[in-house]
């Protein structure tokens, strides 16, 4: 199997509401709908037998992107399936409820950049802090944790303080 | 010099606490009880629970989630207690200074319970063992003075 | 039965990683397990937008000690994802020896440890003494025993003189030996299989399952290998092999990384054996608009590294995915169901930067609710005693 008979694959089976894009020998991203998310990522790992390696958040304008990488291991190709969440409410379903390896994956996506993930079996904060402000969101390009290279540690302190003290 | 005070320096146990460090400092301070450096012939050990500590060697920026802790950590290690910042991060916070995660250079959050610690900074990226020893040694002179 | 909760709280003498793990026991079984951790989060994806590309790499060899080469090699391979660079063979030969040297004082570390939990502590004291020259050898080549700033975008950052290539060899000669010694004990061992047989089984199911990487999965007999299946640097080029076990238990992961130590040493003689002097790095001035992803071989598994660029000197989204991070809530799996003694042992045996056990307290609601406080010395002390009850046996 190549790289070509998995896009023509994707294509077949995907490609009625996906649009897949083969960016160089050992890279595709395939862009679903968010209504689409769980059949798309059900059938990678289920079927074609993707390992998940991670999830990546990304802050743009309109929509939180999320963007789930399935390593093809023998074929030596990294599959990504990007789909989206629509601001403000920034709601997506969970993948989690497919196979487990999803789930701290999307933990850490809810915790950094907000995003929903609905029917998650354990929607719990992962990696900030007991005391960190709810609805403060680090990697938001809109948050208050900016942060300038020469900012004392002070400054730092105050920004994070002022967003506790309700 | 009280006896309670030679024999503390004689065998100081070191309780290591990793408070956000990325373990480099903490394989190194590990590294002193191995055959090459071999602190236990001086008696110095790793001590099991901070009650039974004569020095804490605190590795990593304190993280938000650990500050509080190290606190409670350093209240509970019976007095005199050194404190050992191994490492830039613990000395000063080092390249991940300007992190949203960042609660404080380990000095401040040690003062901030006990104006009068006994601070040591062992500096380095990570600190050769020897550098570790070296620093210990060097706190430990102050204890002559209590 | 009684449900008992113990929190293993996230200060430990011997264990590097504050993580806060909550076992729920019903007398010795364990039969629920959770993890916090927050400890040792630092911030470093938002750090590295506000970074250039050439300083990414001195953060990046710091998210971890051990893994200090791994991770700025994932970004260098994200990077010339996204600008199609290539990198000169010398580069690539390079970067195989140092990855190499690492994976060798990585495993020994992490045999030294497992050693210390089972109460081999002559295990643990010579499997640090022989990583003492590895780590010296590396103090020569780059500069630091720990952090070894050597990748850049399209190639290394310095060269390694040809002249100290035959160090390299002396080095290999002098730990062949003694880690061909400690892998024939182990697999020889009877109480070790009993002890360490059995304990803290991840199926090959599990391990797909719950997208588990490494040697953590490699012990499951799921042949995955990012060495092997995207080859960088020189993995292509070398006569090497991946090594896997069928059986899922801690005795497999210990076999799995034993073997690896002495396949590194074989690709090292490689490599000095096939570099030839030529240019090291490509210059790498632009980078282009869009999205690269890199993977590389970790002494623990597969670190993921994804990159965004909009064409300036920052990237916009970067973001890191260390091994452990997908290794450890695969303890679900396998920590449910073993014996309190042997919780720890599962939990070290997956590697996550070290084992995740500390001080324990157990509270057995007694007669008057009196609490029973075990601290770290007695659980390990539970641990050597089941060694020792089984070495009588045996």
């Amino acid at each position: 199997m190549t790289i070509e008979d998995v896009v023509n694959e994707l294509q077949e089976q995907l490609g009625s509401f996906a649009a897949i894009f083969q960016r160089n020998q050992k890279r595709v991203y395939v862009d679903v709908p968010p209504e689409q998310t769980l059949q798309a990522n059900r059938y990678v790992f289920e079927t074609m037998k993707g390992r998940l390696a991670t999830a990546t958040g990304r802050d743009t304008p309109e929509r939180i992107e999320v963007l789930y990488h399935y390593c093809f291991d023998s074929l030596g190709i990294v599959v990504t399936v990007r789909t989206w969440a629509l601001k403000p409410d920034c709601e997506l379903e969970s993948v989690a409820t497919i196979f487990p390896g999803a789930n701290f994956i999307e933990r850490e996506i809810y915790d950094l950049l907000g995003v929903k993930f609905l029917n998650h079996p354990d929607p719990r904060r992962l990696i900030l802090s007991d005391d960190w402000p709810e609805g403060v969101h680090p990697l938001r390009n809109d948050s208050p944790i900016r942060r300038a290279r020469n900012e004392t540690q002070e400054f730092m302190r105050a920004i994070t303080d002022e967003v506790t003290t309700p | 010099m009280s006896l309670k005070t030679w024999a503390l320096k004689k065998s100081v146990w070191i309780y290591h606490a990793n408070v956000g460090a990325c373990n480099n400092c903490d394989i190194e301070v590990v590294d002193c009880l191995t055959p090459r450096y071999d602190i236990e012939r001086f008696g110095m050990i790793l001590a099991e629970s901070p009650r039974h500590a004569d020095a804490i060697a605190v590795c990593g920026i304190c993280t938000r989630q650990a500050r509080p802790r190290l606190q409670e950590l350093y209240l509970q290690a019976a007095k005199p207690c050194l404190v050992l910042c191994i490492g830039a991060c613990a000395c000063t916070g080092g390249i991940f200074r300007p992190c949203y995660h960042f609660a404080g250079p380990v000095d401040d959050v040690i003062r901030e319970v006990d104006p009068h610690a006994i601070i040591a900074y062992v500096p380095g990226c990570p600190p050769k063992p020897e550098a570790i020893i070296a620093g210990a040694v060097k706190a430990l002179g102050v204890l002559d003075n209590l | 039965m009684k449900r008992t909760v113990i929190p293993v709280g996230p200060f430990h003498p011997i264990q590097e990683e504050p993580e806060f793990f909550q076992l729920t026991v019903e007398g010795e079984r364990v039969v629920d397990v959770d993890v916090r951790i927050s400890y040792n989060h630092r911030g470093i994806e938002r750090l590295c937008q506000d970074l250039t590309y050439d300083q990414i790499p001195f953060i990046l060899a710091r998210i971890c000690g051990i893994c200090s080469a791994s991770h700025p090699i994932a970004f260098c391979k994200a990077c010339e994802d996204l600008s199609g660079a290539e990198v000169p063979l010398r580069g690539k030969y390079l970067r195989t020896i140092i990855c190499e040297l690492e994976r060798i004082h990585s495993h020994l570390l992490w045999a030294g440890l497992a050693g210390h939990f089972i109460g081999y502590n002559t295990v643990f004291m010579w499997a640090w003494k022989y990583r003492e020259p590895v780590l010296d050898l590396l103090e020569t080549l780059v500069g630091n025993r720990n952090n070894y700033e050597n990748f850049v975008t399209g190639g290394c950052r310095r060269d390694i003189p040809q002249e100290m290539m035959p160090d390299i060899i002396k080095v290999m000669d002098e730990i062949q030996g003694p880690c061909e010694m400690l892998t024939n004990a182990v697999l020889d061992d009877p109480v070790l299989k009993v002890r360490l047989g059995g304990v803290g089984i991840l199926t090959y199911e599990d391990a797909v399952k719950w997208c588990t990487t490494g040697p953590t999965t490699r012990a499951s007999g799921v042949p995955i290998d990012v060495r092997a299946d995207e080859p960088y640097a020189c993995y292509d080029i070398l006569d090497w092999q991946v090594i896997t076990q069928p059986q899922g238990d801690v005795f497999a992961k210990v076999v799995v990384r034993m073997l690896e130590v002495l396949e590194a040493i074989k690709i090292l003689r490689q490599c000095v054996e096939q570099i030839e002097p030529g240019p090291w790095r490509n210059e790498v001035r632009e980078m282009p608009e869009g999205e690269g992803i890199g993977h590389a071989e970790a002494p623990r598994g597969e670190t993921f590294h994804y990159v965004c660029s909009d064409g300036t000197n920052y990237p916009i989204r970067y973001k890191v995915r260390a091994p452990t991070y997908v290794n450890l809530p695969s303890f679900r799996a396998s920590v449910i169901g073993q014996e309190l003694a042997d919780a720890m042992l599962t939990v070290a045996a997956m590697d996550p930067c070290y084992s995740c056990t500390e001080r324990m307290q157990v509270i057995r609601p007694r007669l008057g609710n009196k609490k029973e406080v075990l601290d770290q010395k007695a659980l390990l002390e539970m641990s050597w005693a089941k060694t020792e009850r089984i070495r009588k046996s045996v």
